[in-house]
């Protein structure tokens, strides 16, 4: 009992950390530019894909192929701040909200368009598949135990990133007052670019970590729906609310699958969501201090 | 030699000249000050220099160089550093924060020596606290150093805001009306403050002001605008004593009868 009862914790904890990445990149997003982005499960989603044509090149390695297809969408997520964010900032925010909307709708069709991605469930072959850990009695296989470590690693180095690089510390100065960063000498619009490509390079490793549980296919973006719960649980701001948003969210989805009537799993994040949000309207690590208008 | 000038500037929203061909220099180490009635164009000249607003038409040189080619963030390392009307700051963050990203234009060492706080970092970290502390010692603020700046008096975070442009160690400091919000001690302070940085740091100073006793006391030539226009500029006192200003601000004995 006990033991089945830590299982199920620590497969929620691997998978709430994915929902915990991609919540990630909506926070990174939202906080410097106040953007949501509706198409952060997509860009997901494309790293997936991307990782598998690359690993399926016969001449490159698996953890090349990795770096390579999170590069890549580095620099797609700020070829598409360039292109489709960038022209419509200081409209309305609902415009911008639609827009992130049609570009996730856009890119699920695109991607099934792309010759070898198609609307097909595929498997990403990874070095560690199949392969278990055990520790004593609790098993958890290499995939599960991969997500954890990775996620672990890139928020220290998130962390470091914000807290002492000169650069994070722009980011952070522009998610409070966008005005007074330009005169401090912070080229605002080309550190947004990079908050895009950042998010968009977290959203491909979570993509990646994910693809030997859930497979890879078209619709896997869908986990946005999770994540955006998760983002909004941590307080939609906060980068450790949204690893500890996760977290709570895959831990409750993982229990109730197993103790509770079925369909409940579906609709726990949510519940846990309105939960939290009654309690704590400013979510788990939500800022006091308002914005004056 | 003018350290900045200001030549033939217009600004038009829509069918409204904001400002209307607006002239003048100001000389290395001046405190210039532009006064006039409300709507007469004085912080839409600040946000012209400072590049927020695009010129109509007209030129602004600063040290030789045309602004018109910048873009806001290029004016720190140019050596223009400005405060605003309604404070912006970092307001979730201590003084000492928000005077260190002041220093932001001053950081030279790379990402990579950043992540691994590597000695060179350190010493360049050091450096930057250091001319931190003078700016605090100099405006007195070493009281509230380590407090979050949104939950400071008005007052106090007006001063925070000149401290963080004077972090950057500006060649010209752009003040838009720094008394606003004081009391009569404050800005007796404030005119002894902006004396020193002028006296003490060698900083040219231009700013927007309303109260004509800070004028008098620290300007050394005062521009008057109204509607957009130049009305007079000349000594405080030679403005003080133009009929054109006092019409502008009073106005005529017909608009009274």
């Amino acid at each position: 009992m006990l033991n089945e009862f830590l299982q199920l914790i620590l497969s929620g904890i691997a998978i709430g950390c994915v929902y915990g990445l991609v919540a990630l990149g909506f926070v990174l997003i939202y906080k410097a530019t106040e953007v949501v982005n509706f198409a952060q499960g997509e860009l997901m989603m494309f790293g997936a894909f991307i990782a598998l044509t690359m690993g399926g090149l016969q001449f490159m390695p698996f953890w090349l192929s990795v770096v390579l297809a999170v590069l890549a969408m580095a620099l797609i997520g700020g070829a598409v701040e360039r292109a489709v964010i960038r022209p419509v900032l200081g409209q309305p925010i609902f415009s911008i909200v639609m827009i992130t909307i049609g570009l996730g709708f856009f890119a699920r069709g695109l991607a099934s368009l792309i010759p070898g991605w198609g609307t097909l469930t595929h498997r990403l072959p990874t070095p560690y598949a199949d392969q278990t850990v055990a520790f004593g009695e609790l098993v958890l296989s290499a995939g599960h135990l991969m997500i954890i470590l990775v996620t672990i690693v890139l928020c220290i180095l998130l962390f470091a990133f914000f807290r002492y690089t000169r650069m994070g510390v722009a980011m952070q100065a522009i998610s409070q007052n966008q005005l007074a960063a330009h005169y401090m000498g912070i080229p605002v619009a080309r550190v947004n670019t990079l908050i895009w490509c950042i998010s968009a390079a977290v959203a491909a490793i979570a993509g990646i970590l994910l693809a030997p549980i859930t497979f890879v296919h078209a619709n896997m973006g869908l986990i946005g729906l999770k994540a955006f719960p998760a983002a909004v649980i941590g307080g939609f701001g906060s980068i450790p609310g949204a690893i500890v948003g996760g977290l709570i969210i895959g831990i409750v989805e993982a229990l109730s699958g197993r103790y509770l009537p079925d369909g409940i799993k579906d609709v726990s994040a949510y519940v846990v969501l309105l939960a939290v949000l009654i309690i704590r309207p400013n979510g788990l690590f939500g800022e006091k201090l308002t914005k004056k208008v | 030699m003018a350290l900045l000038t200001v030549e033939n500037l217009s600004m038009e929203f829509g069918g409204i000249r904001a400002v209307d061909d607006v002239s003048f220099r100001v000389g290395e180490g001046e405190i210039y000050t532009i006064i006039g009635p409300n709507g007469a164009g004085k912080t839409t000249i600040f946000n012209m220099i400072s590049l927020i607003y695009r010129s109509s038409s007209g030129r602004i040189w600063f040290d030789g160089n045309d602004l018109s080619a910048r873009k806001p963030q290029d004016l720190t390392h140019l050596g223009l550093a400005r405060t605003f009307q309604n404070i912006e700051l970092f307001e979730h963050e201590t003084v000492l924060q928000n005077l260190l990203v002041g220093r932001h234009c001053h950081s030279r060492t790379r990402l990579w020596q950043q992540m691994l706080f590597t000695p060179a970092t350190r010493r360049a970290e050091i450096e930057h606290r250091e001319a931190v502390e003078q700016v605090i010692d100099l405006l007195n603020l070493q009281h509230y150093r380590d407090s979050v700046v949104g939950n400071l008096p008005y007052g106090v975070q007006k001063l925070i805001e000149l401290g963080r442009a004077l972090c950057a160690r500006p060649r010209i400091l752009l003040l838009d009306e720094p008394s606003s919000g004081l009391n009569v001690e404050e800005t007796d302070d404030l005119s002894f403050w902006i004396e020193d940085i002028r006296n003490l740091l060698g900083i040219t100073v231009v700013m927007i002001e309303h109260d004509m006793r800070l004028v008098s006391q620290v300007s050394d030539r005062v521009l008057a605008v109204s509607n957009g226009r130049v009305l007079a500029e000349g000594t405080a006192r030679e403005i003080q004593e133009n009929p054109a200003v006092a019409e502008a601000y009073l106005g005529t004995r017909e608009d009274v009868a």
